[in-house]
């Protein structure tokens, strides 16, 4: 474990700097079409690996929606669809796009669940009230530990 | 895929006071901690079933007796909040006034949808005459006077009056109405009582109303503060140890009628909704003061929200207008981290 080196055991780069990158035949052809594919495989896998272990967590993945304080059903935020569900008054309708939830229509009166608008950011949540719904973004790591209005 | 720990944080939401309630629990074996969730969701269905203004309660059962004039027994764990309010209102000099309940009736928020369409505005001025309000309340320590000053100079001494648990209003126009308050002192409620269980890091939050302690493991507590004029997150601050915020908006309750927006922050000194300010965010130590105080600084505008806001002991306060400015002391300014491009336009203040 010495750290002088022997000096003689360096690659004399210097002296040959058109020294191919791999031993002559002695690997067997690197890189062969297999690897070539294991390694797009591993980069296509990067960008994923990225979000899932340092991407930004604050996107919610999934919406909690509780109908009288009771949980109704649990969504994923990547599937496109509107969702019916009935309350206290009434059917109060929600829709899922492109990550994000938001109320487009409840039978309040003062609609504030519909004007709080696209909801993505995990922690974040609108409820109507009067019919007893909520919904409310649930990811990895939360943005927001609770929301002030 | 993953191979992390679970988070040792518990949520539990329900529905109480009218309100979205939102309990999290950082920390804690999860038996312990849904017990304790349990213990809270106890207190807010009893604070709902004693102080609902308009449905069937101790609160309705009290205001029932106040026209009468007679003293009547209160029981005795409905005084502590009767005194808070009392010395609240004193210290916002009646901007904070929970003697309103028959304006705010009149105005058609004792109901789950208000819908309009305004009072008759001789019924108003009939009621801000009479003047109901909580100031100057005694509470077990003398007799009440036996008649009501009305000089103009002690406009605001006692019109109701509390002795060893019996209360009396010497002003028939009083009715008590806990909803500027009745969320912020649940959500105390809830704190002290999880606190007693022996939980050291949580958030309680009633629609908004915010009190938190200890901090999310390593870091403190990230709160939102949602755009009162439009979607999404206007700011956030990080809270820990024992800190409340709660904000006030006139965007929370409201009626359209013919065009024109009527919302539920009702000024006494004019019976009509308090103009000029679209919402007010107080930081404090207790909910209940932070409560009242966003209302009292609303009503108050930016002309007197800074000496409202020293009365009341507030030192971190928000205020935007009606053209979306951001007024703000310079202790909180520091604070707060906008999340929306561009910032507002925001006028930091000294330090209240």
């Amino acid at each position: 474990m010495s750290e002088t080196s022997n000096p003689s055991i360096v690659p004399p780069l210097a002296k040959s700097p058109l020294r191919p990158p791999f031993p002559k035949g002695g690997w067997g052809g690197f890189p062969t079409r297999a690897d070539i594919v294991i390694l797009l495989l591993a980069l296509a896998l990067v960008p994923y690996l990225y979000i899932h272990y340092w991407g930004n967590g604050a996107h919610g993945e999934q919406a909690r929606i509780l109908v009288g304080g009771k949980e109704f059903a649990r969504v994923p935020l990547y599937k496109a669809q509107r969702l019916e569900v009935p309350g206290a008054l009434g059917v109060s309708v929600l829709e899922i796009k492109d990550g994000k939830i938001r109320f487009i229509a409840s039978p309040c009166r003062g609609k504030q669940c519909v004007h709080s608008g696209w909801l993505g950011l995990s922690g974040e949540f609108a409820a109507c009230l009067p019919n007893r719904i909520s919904a409310q973004v649930v990811g990895r790591e939360p943005r927001f530990d609770a929301i002030n209005f | 895929m993953s191979c992390s720990k679970p988070q040792p944080l518990y949520q539990e939401q329900l529905l109480a006071l009218g309100a979205l309630v939102d309990i999290s629990i950082w920390g804690v074996e999860p038996e312990p901690a849904q017990q304790a969730a349990d213990a809270v969701t106890e207190d807010f269905n009893r604070i709902h079933r004693t102080w609902h203004a308009w449905q069937e309660s101790d609160l309705t059962r009290i205001n029932a007796q106040l026209p009468g004039g007679a003293p009547f027994p209160v029981q005795a764990d409905l005084m502590p909040l009767i005194g808070r309010a009392q010395e609240l209102s004193r210290q916002s000099e009646g901007l904070f006034n929970p003697a309103i309940g028959k304006l705010i009736g009149l105005w058609g928020f004792h109901g789950d949808e208000p819908k309009g369409p305004p009072p008759d505005a001789a019924a108003v001025a009939a009621l801000v005459a009479q003047h109901p309000n909580m100031d100057d309340l005694r509470l077990g320590r003398s007799r009440c006077p036996a008649s009501r000053d009305t000089s103009r100079t002690l406009r605001y001494r006692s019109s109701l009056c509390v002795e060893n648990n019996l209360l009396q209003s010497r002003n028939p126009a009083v009715q008590l109405d806990f909803g500027a308050i009745g969320q912020g002192y649940a959500v105390d409620v809830a704190i002290e009582h999880l606190r007693q269980l022996g939980i050291e890091n949580a958030i309680v939050n009633a629609s908004g109303d915010i009190r938190v302690i200890g901090k999310h493991g390593a870091r403190p507590w990230r709160i939102g503060i949602r755009n009162p004029r439009g979607p999404g997150i206007l700011a956030s601050i990080e809270m820990q140890g024992d800190e409340s915020i709660v904000t006030s908006g006139t965007y929370e309750r409201f009626f359209e009628y013919d065009g024109q927006r009527y919302h539920h922050i009702i000024d006494p000194r004019s019976g009509y909704p308090a103009r000029g300010l679209v919402s007010v965010t107080v930081l404090h130590s207790d909910a209940v003061t932070a409560d009242a105080a966003s209302t009292a600084l609303l009503v108050a505008g930016l002309k007197d929200w800074r000496r409202i806001a020293s009365n009341m002991g507030v030192k971190q306060a928000m205020l935007i207008d009606e053209q979306g400015t951001v007024y703000m002391d310079a202790v909180l300014a520091r604070r707060m981290h906008f999340e929306i491009a561009p910032a507002p336009k925001v006028e930091i203040t000294d330090t209240l």
